[in-house]
């Protein structure tokens, strides 16, 4: 019977990619989105002896399970808004945000905003961390490389008004994903480390960065997942038959 | 009571084998490095320890050695190999073999696999310093920046399939030929056409097993009638 449940598991194993490759597709205009992967692994062989002159091993697998889902955090495309308050990140790093309650979390979606007391705030609200306060009346906004947003206002005057926190971390791939385009730390990522805001990581004013999903691979990897479920729904079917011709054996 | 019909069951178990082989092999046609199990068989007999039949039976399996196809994918700590040999890396105290690149950087910046088990260089555990672009040439070896900070273990010998994309060696390990792919993963080499053209056959031998243990039934039945006459 281990046949059937092997080829279960690959079945089961490929509708898990098909989650995934359409989580991927259905974020392909998600700001700063990153796609995910799933990574296989064999299962344990049974070493059955033989005997027999020479002593040989007959090794059975026993099918696929799913390691994990890796996240690629590689650069998506960096294209123009032309809106002050949009940023994209180049280079490795996030932007930090803070939840109401105080907690610390982090993202690449730079498509940001102002709430009604000027702060500068994510999409839905949370406020990016360094208490950026755009004054009422300022002109124009100006961004840096490393994060300072400086305010012009109406009569010449320049001001700094804040800077953008950046992080990184060590593991991105092991920050948790919280949806909302927001990350988590967690055990595997590491702390939340320090970045040289404008050489290591910048700050591009006036920029978003796509989501990194690639429609053709993404397109690829569907057709790949189908066809190797069915393989697999085939070896059932090949086994089940097999089956009942044994049991038809005592007639 | 005539024994034809173990011949046919020696058969038919063998396919069945062949079944159980044939569905892990699909079952990890998308797993990063595995390696598709053959199976052989060996005819047993004539022999008086055979009673005097040929029987079949299933004598071993081992795994299809050759490479899948390097698959780039453009990050800096997935690796494949491209010829014989394997990565090293700590499973708790005991070295695992893998040909199953998809290593990342963990919380203590140690280089490790999808299992989270750390990547064995020259010198033990490779280390990587943070915020470094990190580069692996063909021979292994790793930089960051332009510090050479470690050299891959890539190793070959005899070595059977132990689970969860690992390999154990069987025998002594030295080192091997095989050339580091940096941004890329080597696919599992199961051969979906081959696999389908197994599945039929293995179908078709256990029918025929099938008809001579239907056979050799027949022909007791048909005894028994003679002589209950």
């Amino acid at each position: 019977m281990r046949a059937l449940y092997s080829a279960a598991s690959g079945m089961t194993a490929q509708q898990h990619r098909l989650d995934t490759i359409a989580n991927n597709i259905s974020n392909v205009s998600t700001t700063g989105f990153k796609k995910s992967r799933d990574a296989f692994q064999d299962l344990f062989y049974q070493q059955l002896a033989t005997g027999g002159v020479q002593a040989n091993t007959l090794q059975l697998g026993n099918g696929v399970r799913l390691a994990g889902i890796e996240r690629d955090h590689g650069q998506g495309t960096v294209v123009a808004t032309n809106d002050p308050l949009h940023v994209a990140l180049q280079g490795d790093g996030f932007f930090v945000v803070e939840t109401n309650e105080g907690e610390r979390l982090y993202t690449r979606d730079g498509q940001f905003t102002q709430d009604v007391d000027g702060m500068l705030v994510t999409q839905s609200g949370l406020r990016v961390a360094g208490d950026i306060q755009i004054p009422a009346g300022a002109a124009s906004i100006r961004i840096d490389y490393d994060g300072t947003v400086h305010a012009s206002m109406s009569d010449g005057q320049d001001a700094v008004v804040g800077q953008m926190e950046l992080a990184r971390f060590v593991n991105p791939a092991g920050l948790m994903a919280r949806g909302g385009n927001l990350y988590q730390m967690s055990p595997q990522s590491g702390d939340a480390a320090q970045v040289e805001a404008g050489t290591e990581v910048q700050v591009v004013q006036g920029f978003l960065e796509q989501s990194n999903v690639d429609v053709a691979t993404e397109l690829i990897d569907m057709i790949q997942a189908q066809r190797v479920y069915e393989l697999n729904s085939k070896v059932v079917q090949a086994a089940d038959e097999s089956l009942q011709v044994a049991v038809n054996l005592r007639r | 009571m005539s024994r034809e019909i173990y011949v046919g069951l020696s058969g038919a178990s063998a396919a069945w084998a062949n079944y159980e082989i044939i569905a892990n092999n699909v079952a990890n046609a998308s797993t990063t490095g595995f390696k598709a199990t053959r199976s052989f068989h060996e005819v047993v007999g004539p022999s008086e320890h055979a009673l005097g039949k040929v029987y079949a039976m299933n004598r071993g399996a081992s795994f299809d050695p050759t490479d899948g196809s390097i698959v780039t994918d453009n990050v800096s700590t997935h690796l494949a190999l491209r010829g014989s040999g394997f990565f090293v890396v700590d499973d708790g105290g005991s070295q695992l073999l893998t040909r199953d690149g998809r290593f990342s950087v963990n919380a203590q910046n140690l280089l490790v696999d999808a299992g989270g088990r750390p990547v064995q260089g020259d010198g033990g555990p490779i280390e990587l310093p943070q915020g470094e672009v990190v580069r692996v040439g063909p021979d292994g070896t790793v930089f960051a920046g332009d510090q050479e900070v470690a050299r891959l273990s890539v190793v070959d010998g005899a070595v059977e399939q132990v689970g969860l994309n690992g390999f154990r060696a069987t025998g002594t390990l030295g080192s091997a030929s095989a050339e580091v792919v940096q941004g890329a993963l080597e696919t599992s080499n199961v051969n979906a056409v081959a696999a389908m053209v197994e599945l039929v056959q293995a179908s078709r031998m256990f029918e025929a097993h099938q008809k001579a243990m239907q056979a050799s039934d027949d022909l007791d039945a048909r005894l028994n009638r003679f002589g209950g006459r």
